[in-house]
């Protein structure tokens, strides 16, 4: 679905990504982890079509990316949500861009609210909703165009621990229902391996691939997985893997 | 709700208590100390000349009003445009953008006799008085409002293909909107300012010239009814914006003022 070889990204003098390659499945769930500043980001707007690569390239579906593509659904850190469009109004933001049929995508962000939990707030203003609800609106219009990969840059981090944790669930059940290829980064080791069939460890600048780690604890997984002995053994590996980076 | 109607009464109620205040004290003092009429005359006095004159005073209101009117779109609309090209261009950015700020250290006022040489003493100059000195803060305050999106609204709007129109029209115009509405509510009261210092200048019309003509005749209660038909209608064309904003703003609590001053 994804596959990234050689990728490369220097900002004049700063190398921030350093020969990034791997590949991404069809409907996989894959997290990014990494420290703060280690360069994912980046590789996530590269991935987008926001940013060009240095060198190396990225293909999606076989085709190389050289721009924004209608297959691609992105969800920032903050939720960017427009202040004078109401809820419904800001999910179906994409499709007035896009120029689709409006009237056929009504009912289909409809649905997405319905199963964020968020349809009864259809009619708000983004002031009137929490942080955590601003999110899944942000969610629900990454996913309303239908793109077949999703693309999450930290979508969490602004949230509080106790949201977050709901956030990880809402967002499990979304993609079981949906089935996207997603690609998520995070700086969190325990939302990495909640979330992700497989995690991806990066290093700081210059960003590369230090681990590769599958996630095969089974699905639905709840909230309580995370104090298995299975789900701490996955922490522990990925965590010393963070650690034994830095130390070099 | 209750609490609600309550506090809004309170909002009004004092504003209107205090004023009512200051009128009495004004009364009673002039009264009392006998102060001459052609000095200070009581509001009671300048009520009575509004209601005496009134044909006079609007004789003279309504050419002021369609003047500031004018020169208020007329700043309004060409704000907005060198607005979009300081945007947009890099030339106008870069080249014309700073010449126009600085520009801003002449106190326009004392270009009204240099407008009566070139365009006489007619409406063109207090017209193009009220236009020249409502355009700035119009200018920079729309300016400001279609260059402060978010980065991240910005890339948002890239990742969903959107076009630079689309930016313009579905990001950048909304969100200059407070901002617009704040150059307008500083723009109107310049306008008005405009108008009434050219036609205190040179002209045979108009409410500014009725005050200096009320002045010259020592017709102090009709210099004071002027004034106050004035002040009247300048809180009037100033409440219409704001009526209009909370409409057209919906989205922004009425407390997020915006928006920088000028002129």
């Amino acid at each position: 679905m994804v596959r990234i070889s050689a990728l490369k990204k220097t900002f004049g003098e700063l190398e921030a990504i350093r020969q990034l390659s791997f590949d991404v499945a069809d409907g996989e769930f894959l997290s990014v982890l990494g420290p703060s500043g280690c360069g994912k980001s980046t590789l996530l707007m590269m991935i987008a079509g926001l940013i060009d690569p240095s060198a190396g390239e990225i293909r999606i579906k076989d085709a190389k990316v050289a721009g924004p593509r209608r297959e691609v659904g992105v969800v920032f850190q903050s939720p960017v949500l427009l202040p004078w469009r109401t809820v419904l109004q800001n999910v179906l933001f994409p499709i007035e861009l896009l120029k689709l049929p409006r009237r056929q995508y009504e009912r289909r962000a409809m649905d997405l609210l319905r199963m964020a939990k968020i349809d009864e707030f259809s009619g708000h203003l983004p002031r009137q909703l929490s942080g955590g609800m601003r999110q899944r609106v942000a969610i629900c219009r990454a996913l309303v165009h239908d793109p077949c990969i999703l693309l999450m840059d930290e979508p969490f981090s602004a949230l509080d621990a106790i949201t977050r944790d709901e956030m990880a669930v809402e967002l499990q059940r979304i993609w079981q229902a949906n089935r996207k290829t997603v690609i998520f980064v995070t700086h969190s080791i325990r939302e990495a391996a909640f979330l992700s069939d497989r995690v991806l460890v990066m290093a700081r600048r210059p960003a590369t691939i230090i681990d590769e780690l599958p996630i095969g604890l089974p699905r639905p997984r709840s909230i309580a997985v995370t104090e298995d002995e299975a789900f701490n053994r996955l922490v522990r590996h990925l965590r010393n893997a963070i650690e034994a980076s830095h130390a070099e | 709700m209750r609490n609600n109607i309550a506090k809004r009464a309170a909002a009004i109620g004092w504003p209107i208590l205090v004023t009512t205040l200051i009128l009495l004290g004004w009364e009673i003092s002039v009264r009392a100390l006998g102060i001459r009429s052609i000095i200070l005359p009581p509001p009671s006095a300048v009520f009575a000349a509004m209601a005496e004159r009134h044909d006079l005073l609007l004789t003279h209101l309504w050419p002021s009003l369609y003047l500031t009117v004018l020169g208020f779109v007329l700043s309004v609309v060409g704000g907005i445009f060198v607005a979009v090209l300081i945007t947009y261009s890099a030339i106008v950015r870069k080249g014309f953008y700073p010449v126009i700020v600085v520009s801003q250290v002449v106190p326009k006022i004392s270009i009204a006799p240099l407008f009566i040489v070139w365009f006489g003493t007619g409406m063109m100059s207090s017209l193009l008085l009220a236009f020249l000195v409502a355009f700035f803060p119009m200018t920079i305050n729309a300016a400001m409002g279609f260059e402060s999106i978010d980065e991240d609204i910005h890339r948002m709007a890239r990742t969903f293909m959107g076009s630079r129109w689309q930016i313009f029209w579905k990001i950048r115009m909304p969100n200059a909107l407070p901002y617009i509405f704040a150059g307008m509510k500083i723009s109107i009261t310049l306008a008005i300012i405009g108008v009434i210092v050219s036609e205190f200048v040179a002209s045979q019309e108009g409410i500014g010239y009725l005050i200096k003509l009320a002045g010259g005749l020592l017709d102090t209660p009709l210099m004071l009814a002027a004034i106050t038909a004035l002040s009247i209608s300048g809180l009037a064309l100033y409440g219409i914006i704001a009526g209009v904003e909370s409409w057209a703003v919906y989205w922004q609590p009425p407390s997020d003022a915006v928006g920088a001053g000028g002129g």
